[in-house]
């Protein structure tokens, strides 16, 4: 919660964010031959929010600095300032105008989210207006229009929406019976600009005639979504459906004049996605069922966009949000063409002390192509207030091969087990240790193990509230992999991955300096990933709110 | 108030649904100016799985464009180590340092007459799109001529290098001239979706930066339409052949001027074998 100091009958708030790295070349673990650690050496970026809210306004406006920061791709240094968000929104009783960097999403963000995501620079606020009408106290609508927003710019194309969104009670308060419905429907309008269509147009002219296409600008997008709660049992289900539009296909092969096939080509196809999330809360235990299936669901700004760039739509990713190390290390990244996944999640308090949790995911292709398998458990124990035990191990198959596009690479397969203890030593001081064992299948063809093979990892936390916080953590290459670092000899070796990290938190700042040695990996938020280089160096951050 | 707005919905949702669109017609082949000729430095990897298509898009460009393009692929840090099948190891330090000047994240990408990209960047990560910006440099005025003669001594292996430039319009700013060298028809392992393709032709492979990467000065003050720069000589010898590499008919000569101005945009380009 963000603090605010009213002056008159207005209130000021804020917040400031910054994350500056110093670069050390270390060419064995990979974090070398990139401009950081040629040349750069330094790289921070920071964000400075203020708000301003007074008689139904509200202003906002943040300044964004990225200098030599390896965010906006972590192979490269990107250096630019300015304002990267405003808005100014007046409610006028039931309506509501807001005008400028507009964050929003229809439904669970299938067809439509606009929202942000620092450690990924995820940041595609509409740029446009947006009108917001109360039809009722239960109903809403919103109707949008803009372009989507990136780093300083905008994309060109156009995107407009409307939304209606409500909520019914059909409960019987006397009874104490809890029964709900909170219905919606949105529609989306992406209009490419006529040099993006001529850009795909010139792609595609010397496609053979089977394979070519009729161009159109306009996209359209609309969403059916429901959320039922009854008593305990909530179940939400959507459905999403785009219309025909372009966009580029990796599994499809092209023909190429002279009749040799590659892969990837330009398709014009309609694309559906169905979502559902059936849960039940009770009696200690908790359960929910998740299921999810996708099919030729890119939707950007511009369909020539890749990677994180321009994305319209969000889908919501089907595997739990792991927090270990180890067991956050082999991370899938949503599918946008090909998707059927299924989740559960379970979860037990059998009395005070004691809560159990299991939860399985199983993500395949609409072919079959297994992607990825989950199966997760833990057992907490609580002792009164003194101290913490969990436990639990983690079995994985994640398909490198499609995931990271690395050809040829097994399906890989890992076993997790950690375990978790916190100390209160007293009211003010506590000590946590943490650690996990990963180990990985073999990669018979390569003659090692599979990717970096095994890890060990240990991490010490000593805490003295409220103020301090210091840790330490090693993670150590236990047993070679394939990609696991060779010497000048060619003979592969076993490395550290140390990191240390003090922590200071006064009032509303939190203050953290680090030391880095990390590994390359997959970093994930809600199914939207990266790959990230291995980091060597140090990290200050800052997070401030006033 | 309250009824407008289920109205403005009705009559949004009414026209999405109701809107039929008349197809945009597939713009047609760009025909450049006589003379006019564009280059592709494309940023590629032996560990790279999807270059192989990449490659085949680009020689399809190549050829579509007939004459019109001439490339180089870029083997430079990136996904670019040799894989045990290989023979050769393509990576040299001018590839390297061109591809951090380049720099964008993934391969393939290739950089188009060194223009930038509506994001800020010199690189197109996306090969089925790369037709959209060698049209767009195409159809760029022809505003200079590139000419490269050379002389191969068989038994030195040397070769002697001359790059004459004129221009046909006026030409603002300071002019670089950037030469390199590649090798083509390299026989040797390439990653791909299908696995490693133990006998993939490698084309067009860059062997080595004659000039730096953003190449020498030729005229500090732009050129006058008409004008010409004094002729520009560079020696280079070719390494001894060896296990089928450094094959002198193989190799090429390019060379392509270059505005500051302009952000270092390429402005013609020209390409011959060292042996013709």
């Amino acid at each position: 919660m963000t603090p605010s100091y009213s002056q008159s009958q207005g209130s000021f708030t804020g917040g400031f964010q910054t994350s500056a790295n110093v670069f050390i070349r270390d060419s064995l673990i990979g974090a070398a031959n990139i401009p950081q650690y040629d040349t750069g050496l330094f790289g921070v970026q920071s964000w400075l929010d203020l708000g301003y809210n007074q008689n139904g306004f509200d202003i906002s406006v943040r300044f964004d600095m990225f200098n030599n920061s390896n965010l906006l791709n972590p192979n490269d240094s990107y250096t630019d300032e300015g304002i990267g968000r405003w808005h100014i929104e007046k409610r006028l009783d039931k309506l509501a105008i807001k005008v400028g960097h507009i964050y929003d999403q229809i439904g669970s963000g299938i067809i439509y989210r606009a929202y942000e995501e620092r450690p990924l620079l995820i940041d595609n606020a509409l740029y446009g207006g947006r009108l917001t009408y109360k039809l009722s106290d239960d109903w809403e609508t919103r109707v949008f229009a803009g372009r989507q927003r990136f780093l300083f710019g905008e994309y060109e194309p156009t995107v407009k929406g409307a939304v209606i969104e409500g909520y019914v009670d059909l409960g019987d308060p006397e009874k104490g019976r809890l029964f709900t419905l909170a219905p919606g429907a949105g529609m989306l309008n992406r209009t490419l600009n006529q040099e993006a269509v001529n850009d795909i147009g010139s792609s595609i002219r010397n496609y053979v005639d089977s394979q070519r296409f009729g161009l159109k600008r306009n996209t359209f997008a609309y969403s059916l979504y429901n959320t039922l709660t009854y008593g305990p049992v909530s179940w939400y289900a959507e459905a999403a459906y785009k219309s025909a539009e372009s966009f580029f296909n990796q599994f499809k092969q092209l023909q190429l004049p002279n009749g040799s096939l590659v892969d990837g080509r330009w398709v014009r196809e309609s694309g559906t996605v169905y979502y559902t999330s059936l849960s039940y809360a009770g009696n200690g235990l908790g359960v929910t069922v998740e299921g999810k299936r996708t099919e030729n669901f890119e939707f950007r700004a511009d369909p020539q966009l890749t990677l994180l760039r321009g994305l319209i739509t969000y889908i919501p990713a089907m595997n739990r949000n792991n927090t270990y190390r180890l067991t956050a290390r082999y991370s899938p990244a949503t599918q946008l063409l090909s998707e059927q996944a299924f989740q559960a999640d379970v979860k037990y308090r059998w009395n005070k002390k004691l809560t159990t949790l299991i939860n399985i995911s199983d993500i395949h292709t609409l072919d079959g192509i297994k992607l990825y398998r989950e199966l997760f458990t833990e057992v907490a124990y609580k002792y009164k207030r003194k101290w913490q035990l969990k436990g639990g191990i983690q079995f994985i198959e994640y398909n490198q091969e499609l995931y990271e596009i690395k050809p040829g690479v097994p399906l890989l397969e890992g076993t997790t087990p950690y375990v978790d203890f916190l100390y209160k030593i007293n009211r003010k001081k506590s000590f946590r240790v943490e650690s996990q064992l990963m180990f990985v299948g073999d990669d018979e063809k390569a003659g090692f193990k599979q990717d970096y093979g095994d890890w060990i990892f240990l991490l010490l936390e000593f805490n003295i509230a409220p103020h301090w916080s210091f840790v330490a953590s090693d993670m150590y290459n236990s047993s070679a992999g394939k990609n696991t670092p060779t010497d000048e000899n060619g003979e592969k070796v076993l490395l550290h991955y140390p990191r240390f990290d003090v922590y200071y938190t006064h009032k509303t700042n939190r203050f953290s300096l680090s030391y880095i040695k990390q590994v390359e990996g997959i970093v994930c938020s809600g199914g939207v990933c990266r790959l990230e280089p291995a980091f060597s160096g140090f990290n200050f951050t800052l997070n401030s709110s006033f | 108030m309250k009824q407008f707005f289920i109205y403005i919905i009705i009559a949004i949702g009414l026209s999405f649904v109701s809107c039929e669109e008349i197809c945009t017609p597939i713009p047609p082949r760009v025909e450049a100016e006589a003379g006019r000729v564009i280059i592709i430095e494309e940023l590629t990897g032996v560990e790279c799985v999807p270059c192989a298509a990449a490659a085949a898009i680009l020689e399809d460009i190549i050829v579509q464009a007939d004459g019109a393009v001439v490339a180089y692929g870029v083997h430079g840090r990136f996904q670019s180590d040799p894989l045990p099948e290989n023979k050769y190891d393509f990576r040299n330090p001018d590839a390297a340092e061109l591809e951090g000047y380049l720099v964008e994240f993934g391969k393939p990408a290739a950089a188009i007459n060194r223009s930038e990209s509506s994001t800020g960047s010199f690189v197109w990560p996306t090969p089925g799109g790369w037709q959209a910006p060698v049209d767009a440099e195409l159809s760029k005025p022809h505003i200079a001529n590139v000419i490269i003669s050379s002389m191969y001594n068989n038994a030195t292996r040397r070769v002697d290098i001359e790059v004459d430039v004129n221009a046909i319009q006026d030409i603002e700013g300071v002019i670089n001239l950037v030469v390199a060298i590649s090798e083509s028809d390299l026989i040797d392992a390439q990653d791909s979706p299908d696995g490693v393709i133990p006998d993939f032709k490698h084309k067009h492979v860059l062997r080595e930066m004659v000039t730096t990467i953003l190449g020498d000065p030729v005229a500090s003050a732009g050129l006058s339409a008409g004008e010409a720069i004094d002729t520009k000589r560079y020696s280079y010898t070719i390494p001894a052949e060896n296990n089928g590499e450094w094959i002198p008919k193989n190799m090429e000569i390019t060379a392509f001027i270059t505005a500051e101005d302009r952000n270092g945009e390429v402005l013609q380009a020209a390409q011959i074998h060292i042996i013709e």
